[in-house]
């Protein structure tokens, strides 16, 4: 079923007879054999590449399979190394802070010697 | 890391009120018995503000604290930004939650985290640093043989950290290695790579070698006696050398300023339209897997990812690099012939058809790209003109890769003769190769885009190379005729080998709808 040739000087005619048709439930049987027709049409030319995208697919899927692998065990280092490293500079900042307190304690008494 | 030390200090910024009542007293006892003092009248002191030294060292000191607070508050920081990483943030499939993670992997990249977080221990160590310095200072004040033991701790902290950020930097393979050494290191190769002539054309030392061997008036001018002559000479030389170096640092710096605008704009970028940004998400995933992991297996599997994908809209580069360097993992050389390592067939195959795609994508979008120059120059030094590829015969795609990186050579050695007198370029038998459609597809699509690249260098006196134009005579004269992509791609591979220009043509799934 193609559209009336007038259908560029009547934009809105070709839509109101297929909005009709829909509402009268007559125009699903032809909009099927449309689909039909249009693809008998263009198999010759499909037919070659019919398998690509479900190929494409299986191997993204794939691939994505794989991907969760390597991603779970590059995290897994990557997430120690620095929650070492953080847990490491932590250390440092109190350690120092205790050594700080000694020092500071052995300096007063050296400065409050003469009194 | 200095609060205590702070406290204690910062004491002395204030008026000591036990000084003032011990003057109090000494006054308090002069007028009871002005005998006690001697002649000495006690008076009580003014305070004028606290000493110098103490108020340079309470700064100091404070420099110090707040450098190790923020040390803390970024590792603070980093532990939260680490969990949000790993938390998993959002609902969908498991492509989609993988596209999401490899998005903040990105990000991860682009913001530089790596380097924000190596600076934590830099910062640390500068707080130490403030810290020594501090110390030293304020105890010489009070005591020297301590002050001694303090800034000599310090000293030397300092100068082994200097020797090892030195021998870090000059060589790569020293255990010491510090971020200050990896930011020289990479700060000299930028420098050399834009200027790698001028330690070479130094002029200073041009003159300081070649000096005794200048004559003036056919006297030599060496000697002590020459000396007046030597220095005007050698400052002028040094001079020219400081203009260089001055203008070569200028250019890197102008260079580098240049390209801030486009990495911050990179920071905010993101793919317009679901198909595109799904495509781009693709092909990051495929390009971090393929430098990350060595496992074959997951190379394999990678790149048949990559070959089934229709479209290569919005790809890094570095797939090219990635894909070139699991090909040449795959070659082995045995006996003075090239070959490819036994089990690993599928891969190479892989490999090459995907570098193809990728290096023909690449040279039609970027045609001066350095990942370009860099495979070519590679391959050339790996697989130089006289390389013995009879057992390669079978593996279409090396033989391709291998023309196309040696056909530019071979047109500025004679031009594509037919007797062929330097046997490099290899003759290609397209009728001994059966291609499945999938790999017809991509071979045209990768041909095509080189061809149209060679077009660009037609004002040189280049062509399509002859294996080219044969590949694509050879599918059109086949019966029943290659898929409608493959027609296509051959046309047009003809049409520029006579001179027309073809713009770039849509990728292969619009084509595929199309046609």
């Amino acid at each position: 079923m193609m559209p009336p040739s007038n259908v560029e000087s009547q934009p809105g005619s070709w839509r109101k007879i297929q909005e009709r048709k829909r509402a009268t439930g007559q125009a699903a049987d032809e909009e099927v054999s449309t689909v039909s027709h249009l693809r008998s049409i263009f198999k010759p030319l499909g037919s070659q590449e019919r398998g690509l995208p479900s190929t494409q697919e299986d191997y993204r899927t794939a691939f994505y399979e794989t991907y969760r692998h390597e991603a779970e065990e590059y995290d897994r280092e990557f997430i120690k190394k620095y929650d070492e490293d953080f847990n490491t500079t932590l250390i440092f900042v109190r350690f120092p802070m205790l050594l700080t307190c000694e020092c500071a304690d052995s300096v007063y008494r050296l400065v409050c010697s003469p009194q | 890391v200095t609060s205590a030390f702070i406290v204690q200090v910062g004491s002395q910024l204030q008026p000591d009120p036990n000084e003032e009542t011990a003057a109090l007293l000494r006054v308090l006892i002069h007028k009871i018995d002005n005998t006690t003092f001697g002649g000495d009248v006690p008076a009580i002191p003014q305070w004028s503000g606290p000493p110098h030294t103490i108020v340079r060292v309470e700064a100091i000191l404070y420099a110090s604290l707040a450098a190790s607070l923020f040390s803390a508050f970024l590792a603070m920081l980093g532990k939260q930004w680490l969990n949000r990483y790993a938390s998993i943030d959002m609902r969908g499939s498991a492509i989609e939650r993988s596209q999401n993670r490899q998005r903040k992997l990105d990000g991860i990249v682009t913001w530089y985290f790596d380097h924000v977080m190596e600076a934590l221990p830099v910062i640390l160590q500068f707080a130490l640093l403030l810290l020594g310095c501090a110390l030293s200072l304020y105890l010489w004040g009070i005591d020297r043989t301590v002050a001694s033991v303090v800034l000599g701790a310090t000293s030397f902290g300092v100068v082994f950290y200097a020797f090892i950020v030195v021998a870090g930097t000059a060589s790569v393979s020293c255990p010491y290695q510090t971020p200050g050494a990896h930011t020289l290191r990479h700060i000299w190769s930028v420098f050399h790579s834009a200027s790698p002539s001028i330690v070479n054309s130094s002029m200073f030392i041009w003159v300081l070698y070649e000096l005794p061997s200048v004559k003036i008036f056919g006297y030599s001018i060496e000697g002590i006696a020459a000396l007046p002559f030597n220095i005007p000479l050698l400052l002028l030389a040094l001079a020219v050398d400081a203009y260089c170096l001055v203008r070569a640092m200028v250019r890197v710096f102008v260079a580098l300023a240049r390209g801030i605008p486009r990495r911050v704009a990179g920071w905010f970028r993101g793919a317009r339209g679901s198909d595109s940004r799904t495509t781009v998400s693709d092909l990051r995933c495929i390009s971090w897997v393929l430098q990350t992991s060595l496992d074959k297996t997951v190379h394999l599997s990678t790149l048949r990812s990559l070959t089934a994908m229709t479209t290569l809209a919005g790809f890094d580069p570095v797939l090219v690099s990635a894909c070139f360097d699991i090909l040449t993992g795959c070659v082995v050389v045995l006996k003075g012939k090239v070959g490819i390592s036994p089990g690993l067939e599928n891969l190479a195959e892989v490999s090459a058809l995907c570098f193809l795609r990728t290096f023909s994508h690449l040279t039609s979008m970027d045609p001066t790209s350095s990942v370009i120059k860099d495979a070519r120059q590679r391959y050339t030094r790996t697989f130089p003109l006289w390389t013995n590829l009879v057992c390669l015969q079978p593996h279409l795609g090396f033989i391709i890769i291998h023309n196309i990186f040696h056909s530019s050579l071979e047109s500025r050695m004679g031009g594509f003769r037919r007797d062929y007198k330097y046997r490099y370029h290899w003759r290609i038998q397209w009728e001994d190769y059966k291609l499945s459609t999938n790999k017809q597809v991509i071979l045209a699509h990768a041909l095509a885009g080189l061809a149209r690249f060679e077009f660009h260098k037609r004002e040189l006196g280049y062509k399509v190379p002859r294996w080219i134009l044969r590949f694509a005579l050879h599918y059109l004269s086949q019966d029943p005729l290659p898929p409608a992509s493959v027609v296509t791609d051959c046309l047009s591979i003809v049409a520029v080998d006579f001179g027309c220009t073809i713009p770039d043509t849509a990728p292969l799934n619009e084509r595929h709808v199309h046609i």
